[in-house]
């Protein structure tokens, strides 16, 4: 608290002044009358003038500036608390401008404070991911939050004083408050809202203290759980389809195993020929949990790219030297195409390596005997590009924006002859995108693909020779 | 002897099924996708159906739902076959008019018995 304007203590000089002189006026007329015995009269025009000068001695001192306090404490009271009543009268008038002055500013302040207060928790509440309804104990709003405005298609100012059944047209929204009344304990839900949009909320509903509403009231909190819905069902898809994926060659070990143990291995060539499905199969296993690990380490950031200057130039030459006995198995001719200069790019070489080997093995394996693979590269601003094209069946196009999804397979049953797992693109796509750069396919069935990625050059390296 | 459809697109699970069901004596008839597995029943009219759930063209849910539709086809057995073997696919696979309903990895033996036991239960 301020210190209290000092209160003026006692009679001012100026009325002491003033009834000083009166009393001297007074005695000066006494003194008068005994000398002169002046006639009734002139007595009378002596005491108006004297009763004259006092009337405008008390208005100058009393009424005037009571009536300028009167008519500033009005306009206080219309909220101008910004003046000041302008009296600095060392008296009773003065002291009482100075205690209305005082006042209009201590209520200011307080009227400052609740405002920033206020402010505050709206703030609070604007910056909320939830939505937050105040409502009385017949469901009248007394405040919604603004991401309910945004939900509802409403304002704070149409709902206010509202019913909110009739804000929210929601039957489960109902319920919910319901129970929450005939309970009065809190009440946790999920709903779902169909209009304005679809969307799906966990709604909490808790009693509210002390509103100064009769009756109390209840607050409503609404976690939009739209995304999180979707995300929870796409790892569901991801598991069964893991599982899934999973399941189908282990059919076949068992299956085999277990036709074996009951007979089949008395032939000699049977026998063969379903240890060979039980091996391909258990390799493809292991493929499919290895690739499974390696995606979910780059996706989860579990291993840190080890960052350094890549050449490209070399990891391309070391790859398609990978792939040349199974080229040439397919008489397949593959060559590669760089510049004479490559700037290095931003890398974990092991990761792109991986990149080339996916999208290489690809090729290979969807290209016909005699066909043709061309892995290039050239440099293009602040980024290399790099190019797996091939003259093979190429993908159909609606295939094409898919093809990077995991388990996603243009042709389930050529993927499976040629051992693929549905992740290789998939970690393509994952492993560029850790680089920050970007991949693109074209494609024409019959024709060919032709895959392209963007990767950013190593800071300000410069060029390599090669 | 009883004539068994397989409809499978896994090669290597289509082999062992259609050596099992030959060692067991039945004839087998095989297709790698649903339409083809459609055709088959409507064309053969097979004592039982093994079928597959996710199939390329046309998925085993919608084949078994066109061969109850169809009164060629009605009353043939289906047995499905899915390596998705949650609650809900049961469901589906029994709300769509399928039989019986057998998960990967399966056990041949067992599978042969729950097809001897369908075929048994037809004949009455």
């Amino acid at each position: 608290m301020s210190p209290v304007a000092k209160p003026f203590l006692g009679i001012g000089w100026r009325p002491l002044i003033s009834y000083f002189f009166l009393f001297l006026g007074f005695l000066a007329l006494a003194q008068l009358y005994a000398l002169h015995k002046p006639i009734l009269w002139e007595m009378g025009v002596v005491v108006f003038i004297s009763a004259a000068i006092l009337a405008w001695i008390t208005y100058r001192r009393l009424i005037n500036p009571i009536e300028e306090m009167s008519s500033i404490a009005q306009d206080m009271a219309r909220g101008n608390l910004e003046q000041e009543i302008r009296i600095f009268a060392q008296d009773e008038t003065g002291d009482l401008a100075r205690s209305i002055n005082y006042l209009s500013r201590e209520l200011k302040k307080n009227i400052d404070d609740v405002i920033s207060e206020k402010n505050k928790v709206q703030a609070i509440l604007a910056s909320m991911c939830d939505g937050v309804i105040a409502m009385d104990n017949w469901g009248r709003v007394i405040l919604v939050n603004p991401i309910v405005e945004k939900f509802f298609g409403t304002t704070q100012e149409a709902s206010k004083g509202k019913n909110i059944r009739r804000v929210i047209r929601n039957s489960d929204f109902e319920k919910v408050l319901n129970q929450f009344l005939e309970t009065g304990r809190p009440v946790q839900k999920q709903i779902q809202l169909m209009t304005p949009e679809p969307r799906l909320f966990r709604v909490q509903v808790t009693p509210l203290m002390d509103t100064g509403v009769d009756g109390g009231g209840m607050v409503a909190l609404l976690r939009d759980f739209t995304g999180r819905k979707k995300l929870e069902e796409m790892r569901s898809e991801f598991v069964a389809n893991v599982s899934h994926e999973l399941r189908t060659p282990l059919t076949s070990i068992k299956g085999f195993t277990e036709t074996l143990l009951d007979g089949a291995l008395e032939d000699a060539q049977t026998t063969k020929h379903f240890l060979e499905i039980i091996y391909v199969e258990s390799e493809r296993l292991t493929r499919l949990i290895d690739e499974l690990l390696n995606l979910s380490k780059i996706e989860d950031h579990k291993v840190a790219p080890d960052w350094q200057p890549v050449s490209m130039h070399e990891l391309m030459e070391r790859t398609v030297a990978i792939f040349k006995p199974r080229a040439a198995e397919k008489d397949l001719n593959i060559e590669v195409v760089l510049p004479e200069k490559l700037p290095m790019v931003h890398g974990d070489p092991d990761m792109l390596g991986q990149v080339l080997i996916n999208l290489i093995d690809n090729a290979v394996s969807y290209t016909q005997n005699g066909g043709m693979i061309r892995v290039s590269a050239q440099s293009s601003g602040d980024k290399v590009k790099v190019e797996v094209q091939d003259n093979g069946i190429g993908i159909p196009e609606d295939s094409i924006s898919r093809v990077f999804e995991r388990f996603y397979r243009v042709d389930k049953a050529r993927s499976r002859e040629q051992g693929g797992t549905g992740l290789g693109l998939s970690i393509v796509k994952h492993i560029i995108d850790v680089h920050h750069g970007n991949v693109q396919v074209k494609s024409k069935v019959g024709e060919g693909s032709t895959f392209t990625f963007e990767l950013p050059v190593n800071g300000h390296n410069t060029s390599t020779v090669v | 002897m009883p004539r068994i459809l397989v409809v499978e697109d896994e090669k290597n699970i289509l082999e062992l099924v259609r050596f099992n069901l030959e060692r067991e004596g039945y004839q087998v008839l095989t297709a790698l996708d649903g339409v083809r597995g459609l055709e088959l029943a409507r064309t053969e009219a097979p004592d039982l159906i093994l079928l597959d759930v996710m199939l390329p063209e046309m998925d085993g849910l919608e084949v078994c739902l066109e061969l109850r539709n169809d009164t060629m086809t009605k009353s043939i057995p289906i047995i499905m076959l899915s390596a998705r073997a949650e609650e809900l696919d049961r469901m589906l696979g029994l709300e769509m008019g399928a039989d019986d309903y057998v998960t990967k990895p399966f056990s041949p033996r067992e599978l042969s018995a729950r097809i001897k036991n369908r075929l048994n239960e037809n004949k009455h």
